[in-house]
């Protein structure tokens, strides 16, 4: 009969817990304690400085979407959507057309490889409009009042919260806080992807698993599709992830998806493009380390390398100005750029040598 | 302490009975009764018209008085009683035994699933059987009951007691998933029972919501209107109108 009582009062606990997690503020104590738990020391959220306004500026875009790049296969690769498939079409069309259908399909492309915002985390809502007394023992649920009017987007939506506070007996009326908000907008306003209740894979056991795999798209897309890009658990998803690719030096994984951008940004932000351009360079790709250097000056102005003035459109000596001003991790830059400067000088021997061997 | 055998009569007081047959609803044991009222209310009973009955008796023989005996009595009896019921089962048809998902897990790895089932999900070798041409459009609701299958022809999770359909065990879960568009595969296709499948569903759920399984998640649009406007130096994220 006791283990009987006992068991009862455990369910009965966690419910209480279950109900506080979801709609106190010990939601957002708990990322603030995996921030620390899952990423090194200097990867930290947006929190300090706005970095919207250098986001959404025209030249910062413009690198960003030139460094994603377009790899269409890659882009439109099969989805599994759980819809009935249908078998492909086969049609004979003119030069003409193709173009036409080329085009249409670039500007899929870049719908798809649209950039998910970088904002600056969102503060607590602490906003109450009223105090009434004289309601305070009326209920002992909470009401929530909900624009619901057709049209209006989630984030402008007015969403009303009049509790009763078991412990302080007053009714106020106060502003929903963001937990409640989410909750409510997909009750209301149903978004395919998004579930009520946060998925379990963004608890910190989960989402190291999961990187393990290395199912950085995966985790990306799912976080986006559930949460706001300036909501907490965004944010720290975000950072284990992009703190797990420069670790293991996977950021090739993200190339030509929406999440490469938003990646370059936070490491560009953060001083780190060291171990990107590494792998970069090592695979060639010159112009776009090159892109990413001028990124970090156009976030950082008053860097010492953005002084020298060097062309950007002079690849390597743009690169090597970074290195000898700025760069952190010097000898592994230096190195992985003499060896791409070897390489190319060798293959330029090898076609002076058969050219001549033609007797050309 | 000694045991006793005594006959009980346990008398149910009724206000009315239309017939001698009629329902009993409770028995109130009485220890010892007189004799002669016993004998009265046997005599009322068997009488043919009854149209006022106080008693009603029933015979209950076999109860001891000793509280020791009642107890080793009644172990025996549940003995006996236990192994009466497991002796009838049949080893292959037994499913009372639980096994962890671990076991499962080691299993889909296993020698002997190889042999059993190749590279093959488990459910292409099976075959349903139906009258007619078209198969319901249901299986059947559980091959197990009460932890004995209870079918001829299980289906094919069932019929593997080390198959456990669960959030974990991912080698198995995968097999009902469509290779082509993501899908749970309908038990029509796979022809398990509609407890399993409930269960199947369950398990792809928790899996999904784990991240052990991957999906394609559905694409987001943003308008970047909402997140940032240039003009104005606060953003649009002001909640609390």
């Amino acid at each position: 009969m006791a283990a009987a009582a006992m068991r009862s009062f455990s369910v009965v606990g966690s419910g209480i817990h279950r109900f506080l997690g979801l709609t106190g503020r010990c939601l957002d104590l708990e990322c603030i304690t995996s921030i620390r738990r899952c990423s090194n020391t200097s990867y930290t959220t947006y929190n300090d400085r706005d970095p919207a306004p250098l986001f959404f500026e025209d030249e910062v875009q413009v690198v960003l979407q030139r460094v994603t790049g377009m790899d269409i296969d890659r882009i439109f690769r099969r989805r599994q959507q759980e819809k009935k498939s249908t078998p492909p079409k086969y049609q004979f069309l003119t030069n003409e057309e193709v173009d036409e259908y080329m085009s249409e399909a670039r500007v899929k492309a870049e719908s798809l490889l649209q950039m998910p915002p970088v904002l600056k985390e969102r503060q607590p809502i602490n906003n109450i409009l009223e105090t009434n007394t004289s309601l305070q023992a009326h209920h002992t649920d909470k009401y929530v009042f909900a624009d619901i009017t057709f049209g209006v987007s989630d984030r402008n939506r007015t969403i009303l919260n009049r509790t009763i506070l078991v412990r302080e007996t007053d009714g106020t009326l106060r502003s929903a806080w963001w937990e409640e908000r989410d909750r409510i907008n997909q009750t209301y306003n149903p978004r395919p992807g998004r579930n009520v209740v946060m998925p379990k894979l963004f608890n910190d056991e989960n989402l190291k698993s999961a990187l393990a795999r290395q199912e950085y798209e995966f985790v990306l897309d799912r976080v986006c599709a559930q949460c706001e890009p300036d909501s907490s658990v965004y944010q720290r998803v975000c950072v284990c992830v992009y703190d797990a690719l420069d670790t293991h030096h996977h950021h090739n994984t993200l190339y030509s998806t929406r999440h490469y951008g938003p990646m370059c940004f936070y490491l560009a932000w953060n001083k780190r493009i060291d171990s990107l351009l590494v792998s970069l360079i090592q695979e060639e790709k010159i112009n776009t380390a090159s892109d990413i250097v001028y990124l970090y000056q156009l976030i950082h102005k008053d860097c010492k390398s953005a002084k020298l003035n060097i062309e950007h459109t002079q690849h390597v000596e743009f690169i090597k100005g970074y290195i000898e001003e700025d760069c952190l991790q010097r000898a592994q830059v230096q190195l992985a750029l003499q060896c791409y400067q070897d390489l190319q000088h060798q293959r330029q021997q090898h076609q002076h040598n058969v050219t001549n061997a033609h007797g050309l | 302490m000694f045991s006793s055998c005594i006959n009980f009569y346990s008398f149910k007081p009724l206000k009315m009975l239309r017939s001698i047959g009629q329902g009993v609803t409770r028995l109130l044991p009485v220890v010892c009764p007189t004799t002669h009222m016993a004998k009265a209310a046997v005599r009322v009973i068997e009488g043919r018209s009854v149209t006022k009955l106080l008693y009603e008796v029933r015979r209950i023989q076999w109860i001891t008085t000793c509280k020791t005996m009642r107890c080793e009595v009644a172990e025996e009896e549940e003995e006996g009683e236990g192994e009466k019921k497991e002796d009838n089962i049949p080893p292959e048809k037994n499913r009372r035994q639980i096994i962890p998902v671990e076991t499962s897990i080691k299993y889909m790895q296993s020698d002997a699933y190889k042999t059993t089932y190749g590279d093959e999900p488990v459910w292409v070798k099976y075959r349903r059987n139906f009258k007619g041409g078209l198969p319901p459009t249901k299986t059947r609701k559980t091959c197990i009951r009460d932890g004995i299958l209870a079918t001829g022809n299980p289906c094919p999770v069932c019929r593997d007691e080390f198959l456990v359909v669960e959030y974990r065990n991912l080698e198995l879960i995968k097999q009902f998933i469509s290779p082509f568009n993501g899908a749970v595969l309908p038990p029509l296709k796979t022809n398990i029972c509609q407890k399993q499948h409930r269960r199947l569903l369950v398990a792809v759920n928790k899996a999904r919501d784990y991240g052990l399984l991957t999906y394609d998640v559905p694409h987001r649009h943003y308008d970047y209107s909402e997140y940032y406007q240039p003009q104005q130096q606060d953003d649009t994220t002001e909640a609390g109108r």
